[in-house]
């Protein structure tokens, strides 16, 4: 009579024993192989009583399964510890320094401009640039500065020759822009470019500088399309919280005319050292198009009327970047330019 | 613009507006108020009487004194040169806080003082506005001065001055008067100058000849007063001008000062004596040299007004009279003489003498054309009233008075129309009531008289501004422009500029932005030769005389700015515009590449900036844009340019346009001296942008195997790889998918003059499964085209 619970005990205890992979595989051929323990025990069968056979048979059978899954669940644990001793051993430093990733940047005068940009286009307007080395008359003639006006004085220019100069402001471009949509009407263009003008640089001051103005005409323009326009500008540039105030001016491409402040984003208009305590920051010269600008660039000032405005685009980038002097932004340091680095 | 309040109240009711609310209402009406100024700052002053005055008997520099003060006698110890007993001094009393110090009673060598005995100085008057005498002493005031009286309203140092900035169009607030009626119209109060309208009409037949040869004088008054008295000034008059920063010298000079500040007219007194023909002629075709009132001697030229007598020349007109007839302590009598100049003539003579007196100054501005008439008037009340003056002849007239006042007719309705408001008629005529424009109503529209002073009025838009200035900007309702809608954005080639930015900073390219304005070195060796630069008439430097002719020579100045402040690594990108004359405009876009970029220092990671690189990115910029490889050749660099290395360097076309260079830098700029090699392009954006950029075509995933073959060769060095692989694609035809170079070796197991290249072949068929036989037929066509035309040989 067969001791089956003895046959399982001694092989239960081998498959206890196996540690590695090789003896699981010695076990398994001399427990499951075609020679091993179990194929003896089938071998046995022949020798039996037919009538014995079936339940000899089923033990036998049920021994096999037994033992393939033990073997199996232990080749599985066996394949952990592996994998388990391999990850522990391709375990990093994470606090290594990482390989860097080389990142450009833009200027921030050129971030700014984009941002004003994205601003106007979403409202529907064009961008429209023009050339640096411009004409006296678009500079300053059709943009109602004749010859010997003394803000011509105001604005000290680097010319060329008679009639060439340095552009001194954008509104030259408006001007070209007035004479060339003069029968294509109406104008809603943004005007972004270098300006150049004589003054000895200093924190403040630089002979190169960038200007963008914008310019509306159309029939029924009014200064309210103005003031509101700034405001949607002063919200998206400085956020939603702010407010404008307009005070009147003198430009001669305009009339009446406008300086227009924003509430102060660094203190919200209590007052602080950026607004110099007054809560308030000049950030754009505006006002309606004079009638003579108009006229001079055949556009019927009866009929239509128009906005401009304009802001220097390193003013906005000092004030918004709290940089203190404008040559930082000519110099290009690159310990300087890195601070702009991210989404704003 | 100075105001002085003192002076304001003469002509208004101030009490209830302090500095503060006045600086607020006058800003908000566009005359902004920057700064605002307190005459002395002092406390604790009073006028004293010195009684007596004796040595100190322990010194030999101080005085012991006795000051009556009115309340009692204080003794003081003084160290002023120029103390004396019967002298009506400032005293700081015990407890008095000046600028410097603060007041105490003490002893000073052994003798009590009370107080102090202060110079101008010391309670804070700037040493400018003092004479050599006021500065080396103790101040000595007037007989009159009130004993125990306000030392500082005495002398109009309780003046409040406010600094004004304003814009060009007013500039006839630069003088008193005009500006008094500016305020009492922002304040809505009335406003009372002093009346001598038809003062000057008075006198009896006139030896005077006035006259102006030249076109830059309409108008041009004299009048001779026969007998004036000079003496001091009367104390307004000192107060009044010591406001302006002017020093008081007698009462005829201080009349002339006065008026000018009060109506913004300068004047001018000639010694009548030194005048004896009574004849005065403005002319402007002299040169000769000539004395002003300075001492200093000047040229002047045909162009500058000159005001003559005879053949004498008595002054530069509007800028600064002779030294030879100028009031002297002896002038007994004088003539007036009032004009008009031509501000553009002025402007130009006072430049170029360097004299920008305040006379010059007034004369620039835009100036009423009736000044001159009201400024006369105001001279003759003055001297009348303060010099005694007698013997007064008939004015002389040059040029005709103008009619003077603008009569406009408007209403609400366009002023609405423009500023988007909803005022009304009454509202509107309320505004003009206050700026005295006289206005009335007529039916629906009223009349304005405009006053000669605002010649900034003459349209309508320049009603709608003095409206909305006065009623505030917070009647306009924001609204946004209703248009019939257009395409907003970037145009095309604002939209590759833009791609283009963002593609190199995404290679990790930091963008800069460098001045256009150079000197000589940068444009002598432009990139590449177009023509001459454009050059500035008036530089401010020879730094920035030129307008930039290529962008790269400023990007290597930024680079050695890096290398000066220990910034070794370095990727730079500048885009910006160069200029040829006759008007040339190109846009460019210029690369500077430092040789390594670390990536990582311990794991030894390093991007190479080599020659490669760089054309590796000029390469991946085109691409982006839609030009791919078969249209855009690298080819030798001819130009042979100061800044690239001649054999690492190529030039670019895109189809057959030249696009520009990429490459080296030459080894002999001084950057490559101090970093190594640097990869550098400059690129022409503006031919970029016009070229028509090849469209995306979609071509299916092969579906069939393909087939690489390995070829390695030898070839001359004079071969280029670039060419060799565009021989293969022709050969090979459609069936060639990709042919590329896995290596290039030189030097030992190569022969000298050759070089050893392994180029990697794919192909791919898109129709069918590729045989091998009919690929090895193709390739040996493809060898014997590289044997024959590029001397190939095959290495086993
Ligand atoms: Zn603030």
């Amino acid at each position: 009579m067969q001791d089956w619970q003895a046959f399982k005990q001694q092989w239960e205890t081998a498959c206890d024993s196996i540690a590695e992979r090789s003896d699981l595989e010695k076990l398994k051929v001399e427990l499951l192989g075609k020679k091993g323990a179990i194929a003896g025990l089938m071998g046995q069968m022949r020798d039996l009583e037919p009538q014995e056979r079936a339940a000899f048979g089923k033990e036998v059978n049920g021994l096999k399964d037994y033992f393939t899954n033990k073997i199996e669940t232990i080749s599985q644990a066996l394949e952990n510890k592996q994998l388990q001793a391999s990850l522990a051993e391709g375990s990093l430093d994470i606090s290594m320094p990482y390989t860097r990733i080389p990142r450009g940047r833009l200027h921030p005068v050129s971030i700014v401009r984009r941002q004003l940009e994205e601003v106007f286009i979403s409202m529907g307007y064009q961008v429209v640039e023009g050339p640096e080395v411009e004409l006296d008359l678009y500079n300053f003639e059709r943009a109602g500065i004749p010859a010997d006006h003394p803000a011509r004085d105001m604005q000290d220019t680097f010319f060329v020759d008679v009639q060439r100069l340095l552009r001194t402001h954008t509104t030259a471009i408006q001007t070209r822009v007035l004479e060339a949509q003069s029968n294509n009407l109406p104008i809603k263009v943004v005007c972004p470019g270098k300006d150049y003008r004589r003054d000895d640089d200093d924190a403040t001051h630089s002979h190169q500088f960038s200007q963008m103005e914008g310019l509306v005409v159309g029939e029924g323009i009014t200064m309210g399309d103005l003031k509101g326009t700034l405001e949607l500008l002063a919200k998206r540039m400085f956020g939603e919280s702010r407010t404008i105030r307009l005070r009147p001016s003198y430009f001669q491409f305009t009339e009446p005319s406008a300086e227009a402040d924003v509430s102060c984003f660094a203190c919200g208009g209590k007052g602080c050292s950026l607004c110099k305590g007054s809560g308030w920051i000049e950030i754009l010269g505006s006002g309606m198009v004079h009638p003579n600008v108009l006229e001079m660039a055949g556009i019927d000032s009866s009929k239509y009327s128009g906005f401009a405005f304009g802001a220097g685009l390193e003013r906005i980038a000092m004030l918004k970047y709290g940089i203190e002097d404008i040559r930082n932004l000519f110099a290009n340091d690159l310990r300087f330019l890195a601070h702009f680095n991210r989404f704003e | 613009m100075q105001l002085s309040i003192n002076w304001l109240k003469s002509y208004m009711d101030l009490s209830d507006i302090t500095p503060a609310i006045l600086r607020d209402k006058l800003t908000s009406a566009g005359l902004e108020v920057e700064r605002i100024e307190q005459g002395s700052p002092a406390t604790g002053l009073t006028i004293g009487l010195v009684l007596t005055c004796n040595p100190h008997p322990d010194s030999d520099h101080l005085k012991c004194t006795t000051v009556d003060v009115g309340s009692t006698v204080l003794s003081i110890v003084c160290g002023a040169p120029n103390v004396a007993a019967g002298q009506k001094v400032i005293v700081a009393m015990d407890g008095a806080v000046l600028p410097q110090i603060v007041i105490k009673k003490s002893v000073i060598r052994g003798q009590q003082s009370e107080g102090m005995i202060c110079s101008l100085s010391e309670i804070g008057v700037d040493a400018s506005m003092q004479s050599e005498a006021q500065l080396a002493g103790i101040e000595v005031l007037s007989k009159d001065a009130p004993i125990g009286g306000d030392p500082l309203a005495f002398l109009g140092l309780d003046d409040t001055i406010l600094e004004i900035s304003l814009t060009p169009n007013r500039s006839d607030c630069y003088a008193m008067w005009p500006l008094a009626k500016e305020i009492g119209a922002i304040l809505d109060r009335p406003v009372t100058l002093p009346d001598c309208e038809g003062a000057a009409d008075i006198g009896g037949p006139t030896s005077l000849k006035v006259a102006s040869e030249a076109k830059g004088c309409p108008t041009f008054l004299g009048k001779v007063i026969g007998s004036v008295t000079l003496k001091p000034s009367p104390d307004w008059i000192v107060k009044a001008l010591h406001s302006y920063g002017v020093k008081s010298i007698n009462n005829v000079v201080d009349i002339s000062n006065l008026v000018m500040l009060e109506t913004g007219q300068p004047t001018h007194f000639y010694d009548k004596d030194k005048i004896p023909l009574r004849q005065i002629t403005v002319k402007d075709n002299i040169a000769a040299d000539y004395t002003a009132l300075d001492g200093n001697t000047y040229s002047c030229t045909p162009g500058d007004l000159m005001i003559t007598t005879g053949d004498k020349l008595i002054g530069f007109a509007g800028i600064m009279g002779g030294d030879d007839s100028k009031i002297l302590d002896t002038t007994t009598g004088i003539i007036i003489e009032v004009a008009s100049f031509d501000r553009v003539h002025i402007r130009r003579t006072s430049r170029r003498l360097g004299l920008q007196t305040e006379a010059a100054v007034h004369y620039q501005r835009v100036m009423e054309p009736l000044t001159p008439y009201k400024a006369m008037d105001r001279c003759v009340a003055l001297l009348l009233q303060y010099a005694d003056a007698k013997e007064i002849e008939a004015t002389a007239i040059y040029g005709i008075k103008p009619s003077g006042e603008l009569k406009l007719l408007t209403d609400e309705k366009f002023h609405n129309k423009l500023l988007g408001t909803n005022f009304s008629l009454e509202e509107i005529t309320d505004v003009f009531r206050r700026l005295d424009f006289k206005p009335v109503v007529k039916g629906s529209q009223v009349e304005l008289t405009i006053p000669s002073y605002r010649s900034d009025i003459s349209i309508q838009p320049d009603l709608s501004e003095e409206i909305i200035r006065l009623l505030g900007f917070e009647n306009i309702t924001s609204t946004l422009p209703v248009l019939v809608s257009k395409e907003g954005g970037l145009s095309l080639d604002q939209k590759k500029r833009e791609k283009i930015k963002d593609v190199l900073t995404g290679y990790g390219l930091q963008e800069v932005i460098n001045y256009s304005l150079v000197n000589r070195s940068f444009i002598n060796h432009p990139t590449w030769e177009l023509g001459e630069a454009v050059e500035l008439a008036n530089p401010l430097s020879e730094e920035r005389r030129y307008y930039r002719t290529s962008v790269l020579p400023s990007l290597i100045s930024t680079a050695l700015y890096q290398l000066d402040h220990y910034q070794d690594e370095f990727a730079l990108f500048e885009i910006g515009d160069v200029y040829y004359e006759p008007m040339e405009k190109q846009e460019r876009l210029s690369i500077i590449l430092s040789s390594n970029v670390d990536l990582s220092l311990w794991q030894k990671a390093a991007l190479q900036n080599d020659f490669y690189r760089i054309k590796g990115m000029v390469a991946g910029v085109l691409s982006e844009l839609g030009f791919g490889q078969n249209r855009v050749f690298f080819k030798e660099n001819i130009e042979q340019s100061e800044y690239f290395h001649p054999g690492q360097s190529a030039a670019i076309y895109l189809d057959k346009t030249f696009l520009g260079v990429c490459g080296m830098l030459h080894p002999k700029l001084e950057i490559v001296k101090q970093a190594g090699a640097l990869g550098a392009a400059e690129l022409d954006l503006s031919a970029i942008f016009s070229a028509k950029a090849s469209a995306i075509r979609y071509q299916p995933i092969p579906r069939y195997p393909g087939i690489q073959r390995d070829l390695a060769l030898l070839i001359p060095q004079s071969q280029s790889a670039g060419a060799l692989i565009n021989a293969i694609y022709k050969t090979g035809g459609k069936l060639v998918e990709k042919a590329e170079v896995f290596d290039l070796y030189t030097g030992k197991g190569v022969p000298d003059g050759q070089k050893s290249l392994a180029i990697r072949i794919s192909y791919q068929s898109y129709e069918k499964t590729l045989v091998e036989a009919e690929i090895d037929v193709l390739t040996n066509t493809i060898i014997e085209r590289l044997q024959r035309d590029f001397q190939a040989q095959i290495r086993s």
